[in-house]
């Protein structure tokens, strides 16, 4: 049977994380997981400009070459249940005066002596809350085709670019064939080779791609020596095979 | 000569900006000791003092509670600070706008935001490459913390009622910080160049307001008590506040800031030898003295560091 070594990744959070994942109204939430784009670029594996002119990353262009290098990681899922932190947020701009008008901020002093001041607009939302994963969170993810010497040992996660403490075991694997098994941990549905076939999942929805949680598939699988499964011939797809 | 050109500093530090990320890691561990009273909240105003409960130290094992200087508050304030020494020099007279913080119109094209970076609505963004955490009390909330109370204001901030005239005679209370509190705090920076990594050294040793700010309230003086030079970042601000309680002696307010400094220095040297993969250069020290002289002797010419700092972006 094949054999590999697989990174049994752990996770810990010194500072609270946030990730937009959703937002309802004001309220921005993080779900309690890192999607493993975010947690390559993060692992410092793929690297994006600092100054961009477009929000997205390219990831198919920027992940290109681990995919070429037989390097893949799945997203990191929370080992306990999670726990989170709720912080009320206030955008003022940072100029020495500034006030509030109708759905505007003010900040030019020569406009504060004014009756009718203009107004800078600012789309942007002004005041809102944030859901975090809480400090002390421990998160699991695995990675192939890398080793331990590979990862930092600690790395900045999410918009805030938050520190984690960064664990890492290596564990053998051996390749099962054909079964039917249950996922260890979160996968990427887009990274699952054609031949595996998902059974059973529960969705979960983020951004920029979806996360499959509680999975249940047939097909070849990594078995590694603390059991734990993993479903073979995973690799960054970006929906294409 | 100055440090920048010595090892490890020169193959450290880059000759240009450049786009892409390199991952040299520059990383200052940092004092910062109030003194003055001084309110540290999360957001805004009404709310209490930031705080959390952490456990005291690494050997020693009982939770306690820690006022938090957040990590978002911190490069607001040592932004400010450097935007001065710009204004100054004229980086946004001429054909430059004024560049403004947190508005959908940054200029993009100067020192503060090449190096901490911006966001526009419209999709352009220079991401930050100075790193914050969250910085925590040495000591115990309890210690470190004070309260007073005080006749509440009516809204026209006066003590007298704007309607009737009446003083004012309910008590309201404020939370505070005490003169002499120690905070441990780390700010990475990430594929810096000389002149940056100067001017945000500038900045965190000049800016000495943070949190709510008033006459008498505020004032925090920041030292620079290592360096670590690498191709990684290093411990949590966390870890290293739990390391030097553990070895300090006496774990009650107020503590000699010196006693406090040589501590954490040696706290920070354990902890670096056990970071996973570190191969980098930690200084601090004596070693740290001609460093600190170099920048200081920097700011004796500002025109010609603004001048270092602008031409780190030049196309060439
Ligand atoms: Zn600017």
């Amino acid at each position: 049977m094949p054999e590999t070594t697989v990174l049994d990744c752990r996770l810990v959070l010194c500072e609270p994380a946030f990730f937009a994942s959703r937002e309802i109204d004001r309220l921005y939430l993080t779900e309690a997981l890192v999607g493993n784009y975010a947690l390559t670029y993060a692992l410092g594996l793929a690297t994006s400009p600092y100054a961009t002119s477009y929000h997205r990353p390219q990831y198919a262009a920027e992940m290109k070459r681990l995919v070429e290098q037989g390097v893949y990681v799945t997203p990191a899922y929370p080992v306990s249940r999670p726990r989170f932190k709720v912080e009320r947020f206030n955008v003022q701009t940072e100029t020495y005066w500034s006030t509030y008008t109708n759905g505007a901020i003010l900040y030019d002093l020569a406009e504060r002596g004014k009756t009718k001041p203009k107004p800078y607009s600012n789309n942007r939302p002004q005041q809102g809350m944030l859901k975090m994963m809480a400090r002390g969170m421990e998160l699991r993810f695995f990675a192939f085709g890398l080793a331990k010497a590979d990862l930092p040992g600690y790395i900045r996660l999410g918009k805030f670019l938050s520190k984690s403490r960064l664990d890492v075991v290596e564990r053998r694997a051996v390749l099962q064939p054909h079964e039917k098994y249950e996922v260890t941990g979160y996968f990427n549905p887009l990274d699952l080779p054609a031949e595996t076939r998902i059974e059973v999942c529960n969705v979960i929805n983020i951004h920029p791609v979806p996360v499959l949680q509680s999975v249940t598939c047939r097909g070849p699988v990594w078995k590694l020596d603390d059991q734990s499964l993993l479903p073979a011939g995973m690799k960054f797809r970006f929906g294409e095979q | 000569m100055s440090f920048t050109t010595k090892e490890p500093f020169a193959s450290t530090l880059l000759a240009k900006y450049e786009n892409l990320p390199r991952g040299h890691y520059i990383g200052l561990v940092l004092l910062r000791t109030t003194q003055s009273e001084t309110i540290f909240r999360t957001e805004g105003s009404g709310e209490p003092l930031s705080r959390e409960v952490t456990i005291s130290g690494t050997k020693t094992g009982q939770p306690i509670d820690r006022i938090v200087i957040s990590k978002r508050k911190q490069t607001a304030v040592e932004r400010r600070t450097g935007r001065e020494l710009l204004r100054d020099f004229e980086v946004y007279a001429g054909d430059n706008k004024e560049c403004l913080l947190n508005t959908q119109n940054p200029c993009g094209k100067c020192p503060d935001c090449y190096l901490y970076g911006y966001a526009v609505g419209s999709g352009g963004a220079q991401r930050s490459r100075v790193m914050t955490e969250d910085a925590f009390s040495l000591l115990d909330a309890a210690e470190v913390t004070s309260e007073r109370t005080f006749n509440a204001l009516f809204d026209n901030s006066t003590m007298r009622n704007p309607k009737t005239g009446e003083p004012s005679t309910s008590l309201g209370s404020s939370e505070y910080v005490r003169p002499g509190t120690h905070f441990l705090d780390i700010e990475t920076l990430k594929d810096v160049t000389a002149a940056e990594f100067i001017y945000a050294m500038g900045n965190i040793l000049q800016s000495s307001r943070y949190g709510a700010i008033g006459t008498r309230i505020g004032v925090v003086k920041n030292q620079i008590l290592g360096i670590a030079v690498g191709k990684q970042e290093i411990f949590s601000t966390l870890e290293l506040t739990q390391a030097t309680y553990d070895l300090l002696e006496s774990k009650q307010h107020p503590l000699v800031t010196e006693t406090v400094a040589e501590t954490a220095v040696r706290a920070a040297a354990s902890l670096i030898g056990k970071v996973f993969g570190w191969r980098g250069h930690w200084i601090s020290g004596n070693d740290l003295t001609p460093i600190l002289a170099d920048v200081a002797e920097s700011y004796q010419n500002p025109a010609k560091l603004v001048a270092d700092l602008q031409a780190c972006y030049e196309k060439s």
